[in-house]
């Protein structure tokens, strides 16, 4: 078998339409959940001053901030097409709809001069699932329809999920050795961040962690810390070969940011619920399914036979 | 090549090709989707300057104010807000301020001051003990108006 084919083999492996679909199901109801919870942190930013605008990304195309109107429209159509593409409802429309008016919205919460990491995998998994035929079984699309079996258009999008999530962790490794080096683990850089950041929280009225300013007098203890962040954030292309070794980083890099949030009152919601490393899982073995009176198809003539 | 191999193809090589760019670049330079994730990737000192709006009431009892009194409710949100109207100058400060003392103004009654202030601290001895800044510094005083 020549490499070509290999490689083919590996990126379009079948998976069954049914875990396509359960991603969908679990991305977007954490899409849709997390924008409805955020709502008035994402329409506060039209009350921010006009020499904060700071655009990034999609939002450069923009020649200003956004009037309040059009920055709770957006907010609101954000969660209209959440639902449709949560539920599988003109999927053609809502999938790639929903894809992009996420990555709009979260686009232009960065835009303010602070870029925040928590939602960059959330926006890239929805545009991959907006973008596939994600919603071929659990939606109402596919409703009297029977589940499609194991196929390759079923299995791309679900690697890709895989590799957007693997690249994230290891770009930030990458980008602590390329400004640091190997200072960033050996000296006492990570002690100083946990410090400072509890310590801006208390400045800045917020909550912080209180283990975290307890740990910063054990010096000891972050060198192997920061060993750890860096052995999980530069070894996730190693989840890519699956299996055990998939799930068993999947497992460390969630440990990691259960200690984010132990050590630094950091919270990346998609990777602490654990949907983020949902593609490494066969998820639809999970109980996941649309209330049936929303997938009930009535069947011409059925009526009349059951009298 | 069926149309749906061509697009699993184009699709995976523009989102991988488009996250792999920042490794080229400033590794500082940060953006959305796509990011190099600086945050906490530098070599971090102990000491720190933090900017922050502190309320002074009727018996000069000094707290501080939440992130939202100056931005929204994201602390690091706040941080830079506050960072960027000291950079900007005397009139940011004070637009800021006003802002705090309004937001204060509107939940509380009675006189009190708000300041935009920067102190300079050793954050890892201020978690042993230390707590009193190294310096500080007034960047605007605005009083709070009923």
């Amino acid at each position: 078998m020549t490499l070509a084919a290999r490689l083919d083999g590996w990126w379009r492996a079948p998976a069954p339409a049914r875990r396509l679909a359960a991603l969908r199901i679990l991305v977007g109801g954490f899409g849709v959940g997390y924008v409805v919870l955020r709502a008035p942190n994402f329409v506060s930013y039209a009350d921010f001053d006009d020499s904060q605008f700071a655009p990034v990304g999609i939002a450069t195309l923009l020649e200003g901030p956004l009037p309040d109107v059009a920055l709770r429209l957006l907010v609101a159509a954000t969660v209209v097409a959440g639902v449709a593409f949560l539920a599988g409802w003109r999927f053609r429309i809502s999938g790639p709809g929903f894809a992009f008016l996420l990555l709009a919205l979260m686009t232009y919460r960065n835009a303010f001069g602070q870029v925040f990491h928590t939602e960059n995998i959330l926006v890239l998994h929805v545009l991959v699932l907006g973008l596939s035929p994600a919603a071929d079984a659990l939606s109402l699309d596919s409703r009297g329809r029977d589940s499609p079996g194991d196929e390759a258009r079923y299995g791309w999008p679900i690697r890709l999920m895989c590799i957007i999530t693997v690249l994230t962790y290891f770009i930030a490794g990458e980008t602590k050795l390329r400004i640091a080096g190997l200072d960033w683990v050996t000296s006492d850089s990570l002690r100083n961040f946990v410090a400072f950041d509890n310590l801006r929280k208390i400045e800045l009225g917020d909550t912080h962690s209180a283990l975290g300013g307890m740990l910063v007098g054990e010096r000891w203890m972050f060198p192997p810390l920061a060993a750890f962040t860096l052995a999980v954030e530069l070894g996730a292309p190693l989840a890519l070969l699956g299996g055990r070794i998939a799930r068993t980083w999947a497992f460390l890099a969630w440990a990691f940011h259960v200690g984010v949030v132990a050590v630094m009152a950091i919270i990346f919601p998609y990777q602490l619920i654990g949907i983020a490393f949902a593609p490494f899982f066969a998820v639809e073995r999970l109980p996941i399914r649309l209330p049936a009176w929303l997938t009930r198809r009535s069947v011409p003539g059925s009526v009349a036979r059951l009298r | 090549m069926t149309l749906e191999r061509v697009w699993s193809y184009g699709l995976g090589a523009v989102l991988i090709v488009a996250l792999l760019l920042p490794l080229v670049g400033d590794p500082r330079a940060d953006s959305f989707p796509f990011s190099t994730y600086p945050m906490f990737s530098g070599r971090q000192s102990a000491e720190a300057t933090i900017p922050h709006a502190v309320l002074i009431d009727a018996d000069g009892e000094r707290s501080a104010l939440p992130p939202v009194a100056v931005a929204n409710d994201e602390v690091v949100q706040a941080f830079e807000t506050l960072r960027q109207a000291v950079g900007q100058g005397p009139e940011a400060t004070a637009r800021l301020c006003a802002r705090a003392a309004d937001w204060y103004a509107a939940r509380h009654e009675g006189p009190a001051r708000v300041e935009i202030v920067s102190d300079r601290y050793d954050a890892v001895a201020y978690f042993e003990g230390h707590k009193q800044p190294i310096s500080t510094e007034v960047h605007a005083s605005c009083e709070v108006t009923p």
